[in-house]
C-alpha cells in the first residue's frame, strides 16, 4: 500500500541528476543546492516510506525484494550525503545519484505485496540478521563503486589524461583507502549478520530446520571476502586487483542474490 | 567626472622600465597628495606592483588631467625624458573596463592569478586613508571587487596551473589528497626542483630531502627549504620512507633505471610514488611509469597540462570580457547620473576628518 511511495523517489533523483549533469556540462565542479535538495528530498521520502511500511507490517521492511533494494538504496545514499559534506564533488554526485536511482527504479518494476519472508522476521534474530545482511551488500556495493572510481583515475593518472570531472574525484590514495575500509566493513557485518542467522535457525523448532541453498552461498560469499580481505591486508594483492576482485565479487553476489533466493528455503520473496 | 587611467605592465614595458617607474609603498600615500593637491586631479589611486605601475584618477578635465600624471612620472625621474611609448592612457569606459580587468586577473602576467586583487584593494585602501579617494574612485574601486569576486566564482579563468612546479603540486594532490605528512626527495639540486619543491611545500610538505652529487649544494638547498641534506649514494635508502621524487639531476643518462626500481617498489610493498622527472635528458627511465602504483610525469607531461589550462584559460577570457563589459555599462550609467560632482571639498573634509593637512605636500 505504500509502494506508491517508491515513484516520487525515483523522480526527486531523477532531477537532481538532471541538475547535477547540467552543472557539469557547464563545467561546474561542485554539485547545486537545488541538486543537493532533490536528493535530499529523495531520501526522506524513502525513510518515510521504509517508516510506515515496518509499521503497517509490524516488522523491519526488508521483508520482499522491493523492501530489501529499497533499503539498501537508502544507506547507500545515506552514506553518500555523509561523504557530501567532505566532497562536494559533481562527478562523485552525478555517479552516486544514478547508482542508487537506477537501485531505486527497479522496484518499480517489483510487486508492491509480494509473498515475503515475514514469518521469518517474526523472531529477533531473524530481524537483525536480514538488516545486517542488508547493509553488509550495501557496503560492498559502496566498496564497489569506490574500486570503480579508483581504477578509472588510477588509469587516467597513469596514462597522463586526467579529465575535469575525475580531478573532482577524492585523491587515489584515499579512494583505495576508503574501498578498504568499506569492504571490511561490510565483511563484518556480513559475518555477525551470518553469525545471527545461525542462532535464529538454532531457535527454530526442528521441524522446520531445513537445507537451505543459500547458507552454502553465504557461505560461498563470505569466504570470497574473507580471501579478498587477507589478500589486501597481507598485501598478496596489488592494489588494482584488490579492487577488480572487489567488483566482481559484488556484481556476481548482487546478480547470483535473485536466483539463489528462488531455490532457499528461508528467503524465498 | 571623467576617469582616467594611466600606467605601464609587463606588456607595455621591459622590466627595467618597470622597476624605473614602481613607487616604493612607503612613499604612496606622498605621491597621492602631489597628485590631487591642485587641481585638475580630484582623486587618485596608485596601483604599484612587480608587474605594473598605474594610476587611476578622476578629472573634469581629461586632457590635462593626463598631462599631470605625465608630468608627475617625469618628476619621478627628471634626469631623462619620458618615454610615453611605454605607457598606455585610458579615458571613460576603457579606464573602467582596464581596471576591472586588472583586478580580476585578466591582464595580469599569469592569466586569472588572484593575487593582484589584493594588491589593488591595498593601493585602494591606502588612497581612501590618505583621502585621496572620493565618489566616483570609492564606487569605480568597490564595483572592481565585485567584478573580480562574480569572475573568480562565475568563471573558469583561475582553474588548473600554469606553471610546471604547481601543477606538479596539483597533481601531487590528486595522488595524495592532503599533503602534510608526505615526504619529498630532491634528487639533484637544479633551479626548476627548487621551484617544484617550494610549490610541493607551499601545498603542505613538510619534509624534504635533497640528495645531490655535489653535498655542499645539497646541504644549501635543504637549508633554504627547511630540509635535510643526503649524499647521492643514499637516495635508493631514502626512497623507501618518501612518498614523492623529484629528479633533476645533469647526468647524460637515466638515473634511475627499471631494474632498480622495480625491486624498489617491492621493498617498498608498492605503496604509491609520485615520480616527478625535471631533468634533459631525462634521468628516470620511461618504462618505470608502466610499473604498478608509480606515477611517472617529465617535464613535457607537465608543460604539456600546464600549456592546456592556459588555453582553457585564454578560451575563457573573452566570455569574462563580456561579463565585465556588462559591469562596465552600469557603473557608466551610475557615473552618467552623478556628474560633475567637485570632490575636492569631500577630499578636504576626508583629510580633516583624519587629522591630516590638506594643504601638506
Amino acid at each position: 500500500m505504500q509502494h506508491w511511495f517508491l515513484s516520487p523517489i525515483v523522480i526527486f533523483w531523477s532531477i537532481s541528476l538532471l541538475f547535477c549533469w547540467t552543472d557539469f556540462r557547464h563545467g561546474r565542479r561542485e554539485k547545486s543546492l537545488p541538486a543537493w535538495l532533490f536528493f535530499l528530498t529523495g531520501w526522506i521520502t524513502q525513510f518515510v516510506f521504509l517508516y510506515m511500511r515496518g509499521t503497517a507490517m509490524g516488522r523491519c521492511p526488508v521483508g520482499t525484494l522491493a523492501e530489501v533494494i529499497t533499503f539498501m538504496s537508502w544507506a547507500l545514499a545515506g552514506t553518500y550525503l555523509i561523504l557530501n559534506l567532505v566532497y562536494r564533488s559533481n562527478a562523485l554526485a552525478c555517479y552516486a545519484i544514478t547508482t542508487t536511482a537506477l537501485f531505486q527504479a527497479l522496484t518499480l518494476f517489483l510487486p508492491g505485496s509480494a509473498p515475503g519472508v515475514d514469518r521469518w522476521l517474526n523472531s529477533a534474530w531473524g530481524t537483525i540478521h536480514a538488516v545486517l545482511s542488508v547493509l553488509a551488500y550495501a557496503a560492498f556495493c559502496l566498496g564497489a563503486l569506490l574500486a570503480t572510481m579508483y581504477l578509472l583515475k588510477e588509469r587516467q593518472l597513469k596514462t597522463h589524461q586526467l579529465t575535469s570531472g575525475t580531478m573532482t574525484f577524492p585523491a587515489v590514495t584515499n579512494l583505495e583507502l576508503w574501498m578498504t575500509y568499506v569492504v571490511f566493513a561490510g565483511f563484518v557485518l556480513f559475518t555477525v549478520g551470518l553469525i545471527t542467522g545461525f542462532v535464529w535457525l538454532e531457535n527454530l523448532p526442528p521441524a522446520q530446520r531445513h537445507y537451505d541453498y543459500k547458507i552454502c552461498w553465504a557461505a560461498t560469499v563470505w569466504l570470497a571476502y574473507l580471501i579478498l580481505v587477507l589478500a589486501h591486508r597481507f598485501h598478496w594483492l596489488r592494489r588494482r586487483n584488490a579492487a577488480w576482485l572487489c567488483i566482481i565479487f559484488t556484481a556476481l553476489t548482487l546478480l547470483s542474490f535473485w536466483g539463489i533466493n528462488t531455490i532457499s528455503t528461508y528467503h524465498k520473496f | 567626472m571623467k576617469l582616467i587611467a594611466v600606467g605601464l605592465n609587463h606588456l607595455s614595458a621591459p622590466v627595467e622600465v618597470r622597476e624605473r617607474f614602481a613607487v616604493p609603498a612607503a612613499k604612496i600615500s606622498e605621491h597621492l597628495r602631489q597628485l590631487t593637491g591642485s587641481p585638475p586631479l580630484q582623486e587618485a589611486v596608485i596601483v604599484s606592483t612587480c608587474n605594473r605601475v598605474e594610476i587611476y584618477a578622476s578629472s573634469m578635465d581629461t586632457e590635462a588631467g593626463a598631462e599631470r600624471i605625465f608630468s608627475f612620472l617625469q618628476d619621478l625621474h627628471p634626469q631623462s625624458p619620458l618615454d610615453r611609448s611605454f605607457f598606455y592612457h585610458h579615458e571613460g569606459e576603457h579606464a573602467v573596463q582596464h581596471l576591472f580587468e586588472v583586478a580580476s586577473g585578466l591582464n595580469s602576467m599569469v592569466l586569472g592569478e588572484t593575487e593582484v586583487t589584493g594588491q589593488v584593494k591595498d593601493a585602494y585602501q591606502l588612497s581612501s586613508q590618505t583621502g585621496c579617494t572620493g565618489a566616483a574612485l570609492n564606487r569605480l574601486f568597490q564595483k572592481s571587487f565585485e567584478a573580480a569576486k562574480m569572475i573568480r566564482t562565475t568563471s573558469k579563468i583561475g582553474e588548473g596551473s600554469v606553471s610546471v612546479g604547481s601543477v606538479a603540486a596539483d597533481l601531487a594532490v590528486q595522488i595524495f589528497g592532503n599533503l602534510q605528512d608526505k615526504k619529498v626527495l630532491l634528487l639533484g639540486a637544479g633551479s626548476m626542483s627548487a621551484t617544484t619543491a617550494r610549490a610541493l611545500h607551499a601545498r603542505g610538505c613538510r619534509s624534504i630531502i635533497v640528495s645531490n652529487r655535489l653535498h655542499e649544494r645539497a646541504v644549501q638547498l635543504a637549508r633554504e627549504l627547511g630540509g635535510e641534506a643526503a649524499h647521492f649514494e643514499e637516495w635508493p635508502e631514502k626512497f623507501m620512507k618518501i612518498d614523492i621524487m623529484i629528479t633533476s639531476t645533469a647526468a647524460p643518462h637515466p638515473v634511475v633505471a627499471r631494474e632498480v626500481l622495480e625491486i624498489l617498489m617491492d621493498e617498498r610493498r608498492h605503496r604509491p610514488v609520485f615520480l616527478i622527472d625535471i631533468a634533459v635528458p631525462r634521468d628516470i627511465e620511461r618504462s618505470v611509469g608502466e610499473i604498478e602504483n608509480v606515477y611517472l610525469y617529465d617535464i613535457d607531461d607537465l608543460k604539456v597540462i600546464a600549456d592546456q589550462n592556459l588555453a582553457l584559460r585564454q578560451k575563457e577570457l573573452i566570455h569574462c570580457r563580456d561579463r565585465i563589459h556588462t559591469l562596465v555599462r552600469k557603473f557608466m550609467e551610475w557615473l552618467d547620473k552623478h556628474p560633475g560632482r567637485n570632490d575636492q571639498a569631500f577630499r578636504k573634509a576626508a583629510l580633516l576628518n583624519k587629522g591630516l593637512n590638506p594643504l601638506s605636500p
